[in-house]
């Protein structure tokens, strides 16, 4: 909307047509916004560097109180064209709020909550910030704003004492997003420990209009015991100095933009994401899943320096900003994709699109249906050629390994562990001269089971075997290690043996099924 | 509480009277004194400790230890003295505002403590009865060193008190920083005993504690307090970086004022040893 007024031109369509719908992304606007930001400088610049023209020390028009909003929201966009004094009113409070679920933390903020609010200035404003240090803390603190030109971004011109306040000003010079933190001694602790915000400052012509925007920062925690263990936890110095934290938030806790803190929009509208990243230790690669930046503002600068962006990168003690259209509807996750930060530490949120679908775009699942080509494991012909020797080895042994768990679990019982049966009652396996010559017949007793009289080594067994409820590779393997155990040496047996033993079987079903042993 | 006042205000008078007597007559006083407040005015005297000399390695690597554009952190001799086993409490500092009206906090020059100063306390001579025994604090540098002057002490030095009680934590993960039941906040940066001093009385660690020469204590290489150095710059600078504690405790120094009064800021004397 403001860009639109003070540029004269009229920003992008943002909506969809009604039929085969092209989406219009935001690429253009860059283009619009820095040939405004640069024809508002009214008098010709005295080049500092060949980058940058000298920046005008605009003239303060009035004064008001600073636009701010709490997380993740973010306050509507400036309108003024003239820079003004902005009052800035910032309490430090250490106390103590929940960290995770059942878990507690003594948190330092900036205001009530870690993060601190979003403040949004124009460029060129007189920032004068009030700076107080709540009589209830025991530490002395300051703020630094990335965002000020001059000595510690005023760390040192605001630093002060619990129960005491101290009012400094810096000038908003340059546009972009910035993030602003304590630095007081030692600086890690601070930032750590919660103190840390974002300040968007917005370029004199203002951002291109979007429809939605939300801010995200992204944080550490380094406790004194494993992500999730109740109770109140301290921060442990041995984790920061290794730089392992056992939590990385966005928003200052776990599950923050979860359930009913979830970012919102729906189909068809644009949104910009303010991101920053407090650290103090890791890179933030930022990434939604099932989304695609149109628009990224590299390190929070003030000009779009790429499209069509899967993970943006966002420095400790930076920014980015993203922008997107909600083109499908649906559950989009925000995560840091170093993905156990995500997965186990909480650098999660969610962003809900609501709307009609979109199939044009995602059409989604079309079908489903059972697949099951076969196990391709333990199938030594497939094994690459190289080092077959060595590979071949491994898988025997691990053919002979599972066929001797078969063994114990379902043969052993009857057939004894040794192999040696029970005489007149269970034939002997081990030195069997019967069970060596033909590796079928044992397939074929496996597969059916057996209920006829046998005679085995020259003795008559009338006991009955039940058919086992064994897959192919369970009969092979079992089979191959009877074949290699309790004395006896013969071949393997492989699955594909096993695969047309019972084809055959099958083939025969029609005629009498009964298995024909072969009788010594 | 409100009720106790009058009361406290005659225990207040009585204690510049008691005082009186003591330093006439010494501890047969305390006989005279039969309610439980008076006897703590009574006892005035603090109990301190002779501080062998020692060793003590500078937390800041600076050139002021006769070592020009010295960065080390070597160890140094911290003389032989004496120092309060335990911070000043509110009992003894009512003695002695009964003695030294100009201290007491309606009668305070802006000029040496700012509105704050004994904001806990109820009136003049009214620390309330059941925190007698707390050490005193919403004292400013100027009435902490007028306290140890009437008792012909001083305020610890830095170095003193860093030889004393600055021995960076044992373990560092288990710093408690829970305000819960009662335990200080930060008490891990507000000191531990040093290693030869465990076996004595000292307490030390609930609050905060002024020295002599606070405000030197951040005081960069050139003398001139540059703050820069000290925010980022000062990990390269100090003997330790690893010591969060010393870090939290020289912060909270340097960002202090001659009159300020914090709520958990107090004190305790020193002095030579004797001869």
């Amino acid at each position: 909307m403001h860009a639109a007024t003070h540029t004269g031109r009229v920003p992008l369509n943002l909506s969809y047509g009604s039929e085969g719908a092209m989406i219009h992304r935001l690429w253009s606007l860059p283009l619009i916004v820095s040939t405004a930001l640069y024809a508002h400088a009214a008098v010709p610049c005295r080049a500092v560097d060949s980058a940058r023209p000298a920046r005008l020390i605009e003239r303060i028009v009035g004064e008001e109180r600073a636009a701010t909003a709490a997380a993740p929201n973010v306050p509507p966009p400036i309108t003024r064209r003239h820079a003004t004094k902005v009052r800035l009113d910032i309490e430090v409070r250490e106390h103590t709020k929940m960290l995770s679920d059942g878990v507690s933390y003594t948190y330092w903020t900036f205001g009530e909550n870690t993060p601190a609010n979003f403040i949004r200035v124009r460029e060129g404003d007189l920032i004068e910030t009030r700076f107080s240090n709540h009589p209830d803390n025991s530490l002395a603190h300051n703020i630094d704003f990335h965002a000020a030109t001059g000595p510690g971004g005023g760390g040192e011109a605001s630093f002060i004492a619990p129960g005491h306040s101290v009012t400094f000003a810096w000038r908003a010079m340059a546009p972009g997003l910035y993030l602003y933190h304590c630095v007081a001694p030692p600086a890690g602790l601070h930032i750590t420990n919660g103190m840390y915000g974002l300040m968007l400052v917005e370029p004199k012509a203002g951002m291109p209009k979007v429809d939605r925007e939300y801010f995200i920062v992204q944080g550490e925690f380094y406790t004194d015991a494993p992500f999730g263990t109740p109770g109140h936890r301290s921060v442990s110095l041995e984790k920061a100095l290794k730089e392992q934290p056992d939590y990385v938030v966005f928003n200052g806790h776990v599950g923050a933009l979860m359930g009913d803190g979830a970012l919102r929009a729906k189909v068809g509208e644009s949104v910009r994401l303010y991101v920053g990243n407090a650290g103090p230790s890791l890179l933030s690669s930022f990434h939604i899943v099932g989304e695609i930046f149109d628009n990224v503002y590299g390190e929070g600068g003030s000009g779009v320096t790429q499209h069509n962006v899967q993970s943006t990168l966002v420095p400790v003690g930076g920014s980015a900003m993203v922008e997107f259209v909600a083109d499908v509807a649906g559950h989009y996750t925000l995560v840091d994709h170093s993905m156990f930060r995500a997965f186990n530490k909480g650098a999660m949120g969610t962003l809900e699109i609501a709307g009609p679908s979109r199939s044009d775009i995602f059409p989604g699942k079309l079908s489903e249906s059972v697949y099951n080509p076969g196990t391709h494991l333990q199938r030594t012909g497939a094994v690459p050629s190289v080092a077959t020797s060595t590979i071949a080895d491994m898988v025997a042994t691990a053919t002979l390994e599972h066929g001797k768990q078969v063994y114990s679990t379902l043969c052993a019982d009857c057939h004894q562990a040794d192999g040696e049966g029970v005489p007149g009652a269970i034939p002997p396996l081990a030195h069997s001269e019967s069970l060596m010559p033909d590796p079928q017949r044992a397939v074929r007793v496996l597969l059916q089971g057996l209920s006829e009289p046998i005679t085995v080594d020259g003795k008559e067994y009338r006991g009955v075997m039940p058919k086992l409820p064994l897959s192919d590779h369970d009969i092979a393997a079992v089979l191959s290690y009877v074949r290699n155990a309790f004395g006896n040496t013969g071949s393997s047996i492989t699955p594909e043996d096993v695969e047309r033993a019972r084809a055959s079987l099958e083939g025969m079903s029609g005629q009498d099924e009964k298995v024909a042993i072969d009788r010594p | 509480m409100r009720s106790s006042r009058p009361a406290l205000l005659v225990t207040g008078l009585l204690v510049c009277a008691v005082h009186s007597i003591v330093d006439a007559e010494n501890s047969s006083a305390a006989s005279l004194i039969h309610d439980d407040e008076m006897t703590v005015c009574a006892t005035p005297r603090s109990n301190t400790l002779a501080i062998p000399a020692g060793f003590h390695r500078p937390f800041f690597k600076t050139p002021d230890n006769g070592r020009k554009r010295s960065t080390s952190s070597a160890l140094i001799v911290v003389k032989a003295f004496r120092m309060d086993a335990a911070p000043v409490t509110r009992a003894q500092y009512l003695s002695f505002v009964c003695r030294h009206p100009e201290w007491r906090k309606s009668k305070i020059k802006a000029l040496f403590a700012e509105a704050a100063y004994l904001a806990d306390w109820a009136a003049d001579l009214d620390p309330g009865r059941e925190r007698m025994q707390e050490p005193v604090t919403h004292v400013s540098w100027f009435a902490a060193r007028a306290y140890c002057a009437a008792r012909k002490a001083r305020l610890p030095t830095v170095i003193e008190w860093e030889r004393v009680a600055g021995t960076g934590p044992s373990d560092r993960s288990v710093e408690r920083q829970s305000t819960s039941a009662g335990g200080a906040p930060f008490r891990f940066a507000m000191g531990r005993p040093a290693a030869d001093l465990r076996d004595t009385a000292i307490v030390v660690g609930g609050i905060w504690e002024w020295n002599a020469d606070f405000n030197s204590a951040l005081a960069s290489g050139s003398g001139a307090g540059s703050g820069s150095t000290l925010f980022c710059g000062d990990g390269y600078r100090s003997a330790d970086a690893g010591d969060y504690a010393a870090f939290l405790r020289y912060a909270l120094r340097s960002s202090l004022r001659a009159n300020y009064t914090l709520k958990n800021l107090g004190f305790r004397c020193a002095q030579e040893e004797s001869p």
